[in-house]
Order: structure tokens, then sequence, then C-alpha cells
């Protein structure tokens, strides 16, 4: 009775500290497993003495509760992390790197004046600019998908906080439709970005798995996986271990 | 041996005790206060109870990293320390070392240890 009651003090302490639920029963669970070993003889102890040898309840639950506290930020509040922040972080990243290919183009034009326009730099021009529409829906995108990956990783929360996140990432890439239209007038070509609904209805064929749209939302997916393979030893060890 | 005042004055040494012994092999809770009982003599009494968070911290930073295990026929929570637990230890034990050769410099006492009046 006298163990039984300790590990209950433990477990009010802990609970009136906010130490969270899965933290509260991994840590009774270690110390049932010890106060087993302690009376492995058969032997029982009182209260005053699991006080001497364990410590006091309210002692083990403050140290818990500092320890817990020390940890990150990013473990204590994975919901504003993984469940809220990927979204504007997604669209974050879109505008980055827009900003970024409108500013290397303005730096050319700076450095450089504008190009005479030729049959061949028009070619080169145009081969670009297509290239760079297609790279929109994929690479802020995958890039934001590493972050949160390597975010989940390091700071090892629940895997299912990366699914989270990732799936937000890969479907708000989903959504971005790029279009060129080039005009034989300099100056009149048109690069139009813009958002959708994501695109469900189009998932009856196998050509459309092939669509690049698909594959906007393939890509951030498979870099999750990733992550979720190569660290899934490491990440949510304290929430698995019971 | 007044216990806590040892304690608190050591804060931080379980740690260093821990990172030390896992270093050997990985082992569970209840082992790591035997072998530190063992090694000590029992001069470093603490409320056993008490590793458990210091592991737990321990294995959320990196250091140490844990899984439920049969020993014995029993299932244990055995912790391993880790690549980065193994240059925690490093650090740790060199900070160590300064502190006792500085304690010891002023325990040794001598002319080296008095301040110098004007």
């Amino acid at each position: 009775m006298g163990s039984r009651s300790w590990l209950e003090r433990v477990g009010r302490e802990l609970a009136r500290r906010g130490v969270p639920a899965g933290r509260r029963s991994r840590l009774l669970a270690e110390l049932r497993d010890h106060l087993q070993d302690l009376t492995e003889g058969g032997e029982r102890m009182s209260k005053i003495a699991l006080d001497e040898v364990l410590g006091q309840p309210e002692a083990v639950a403050e140290q818990a509760a500092t320890a817990y506290r020390k940890e990150n930020w990013i473990r204590r509040h994975p919901l504003w992390v993984f469940g809220i922040t990927p979204l504007p972080a997604a669209l974050l990243g879109l505008t980055l790197y827009l900003l970024l290919a409108f500013g290397a183009a303005w730096l050319l034009e700076r450095c450089f004046g504008e190009l005479p326009v030729s049959g061949d730099h028009e070619r080169l021009g145009r081969i670009l600019l297509t290239a760079y529409a297609y790279t929109i829906g994929l690479v802020p995108f995958v890039a934001c998908a590493v972050f949160f990956g390597w975010l989940a990783v390091r700071s090892k929360v629940s895997r299912w906080w990366l699914v989270v996140a990732v799936a937000q990432v890969g479907i708000v890439a989903w959504m971005v439709v790029t279009s060129v239209k080039f005009s034989d007038v300099p100056g009149q070509s048109q690069l139009l970005i813009g958002l959708r609904l994501p695109p469900w209805n189009n998932l009856n064929s196998w050509a459309s798995l092939l669509s690049p749209g698909l594959l906007q939302l393939a890509l951030p997916l498979a870099v999750g996986m990733i992550y979720l393979c190569v660290g899934s030893r490491r990440l949510g060890v304290l929430s698995r271990v019971p | 041996m007044n216990t806590r005042k040892t304690n608190d004055f050591l804060n931080g040494v379980p740690e260093l005790l821990l990172l030390r012994l896992l270093e050997r092999r990985p082992m569970y809770g209840y082992q790591l206060v035997q072998s530190i009982k063992l090694a000590t003599g029992d001069a470093l009494a603490f409320g056993e109870g008490c590793i458990y968070p210091i592991l737990h911290r321990l294995e959320a930073s990196g250091h140490l990293s844990a899984a439920r295990e049969q020993v014995a026929g029993r299932s244990r929570v055995v912790y391993r320390l880790s690549e980065a637990g193994r240059r925690r230890l490093h650090v740790a034990a060199a900070r160590w070392k300064q502190v006792v050769a500085a304690v010891g410099q002023i325990l040794k006492g001598g002319e080296d240890g008095e301040p110098e009046l004007a």
C-alpha cells in the first residue's frame, strides 16, 4: 500500500505542476519498475522509508516538472509549430521564392541593362522562364517540407506532427498553378501564378497521376516520408516508451 | 554528512555520473542507482526517484536513447549513451577536473592561496 500511495502522490504532484499525461505515465511506470526492484525480496517499504530511498514525492515531481520546462519550446508547443505554422510558412516560402527571382531579374537588368532582342536571347529567355514557372510549385514547398522534417527530427516530437505539417505543405503546393504566356511584343509576356482548390476530381485517371500538379503534392510528401524513415528511431522516443 | 547540502553543492554531478556509467554499458534506472551507490560507497546519497527526470532530460536533448527491453525476464526501460552524449560526457568530465584542481589548489593552502594585502 505504501508504494502505491507514494506513486499516487507523485502522480498528483506532477499533474498539479502541469506535466502532460504521457510524461506522467512514463515516469510513474519507471518508478513502479524501480519499486519492484527495491522490494524484490518480498519485503514491504513504509511510507517513510520510501521518502528516504526514492525522495519526497514533491521533490521528484518538481525535478520532473523542471526537466519538462527546460525542454525546447517546439516540443512543448507542437500544435503551434506543426499544426498551425505550416500553412503561412508555405505561403511565405512561395512569396520569398518569387521575390528572389524578381530580385535577381531586377539586379541583372541593373548590372547589364536590357539585353538586345535576338532569336537566341529570346529562346533562352523563354526556356528559363518556363523552367522557373515549373519550379514555383516545387522548390519553396520542398524547402518547407525539409525545414519541418528537420525541425521534427531535431526536437523529437511525435511522427504524427510531421505528417500533419508535411500534408499541409503538400496540399498548398498542389493548389499552386502557374502559366506562362509569351508575346512577340517586348515586355508583354506574362507569368501567371494563382491558387485553386485542390483538384480532387482530376485523380480519376492514370494520366492525371503524372500531372505537374500532383508532382507538387508528391514531392513534399516524399520529403516527409524520408524524414519519417530516417528519423523514425529518434522521433517521439519519450512518448513511445510506455 | 549532510546529504541535502552535499547534493546542492554537487549540482550537476549525478548527470556526469550517469553519462559515465552509461558509457560503459546500457543500463536501466535501478542498475544505475545501484552502480552509483556501489562505486561511491554510499557517499553520494540522493533520492533515487530523482535520477529519472535527469535521464528523461538527457534523452530529450539527444544525449541518451531509451527503449523498453526484456532484462532478466522483466520489462525495463534501458538507456544508452548516444554520440552527442559521449561528447557531452567528455566536456563535463574535463570541466569537473578543472573544478577539482581549482578547489584542490585552495585546500592545499600555503602562500599561493592567500590574497595579497596592500
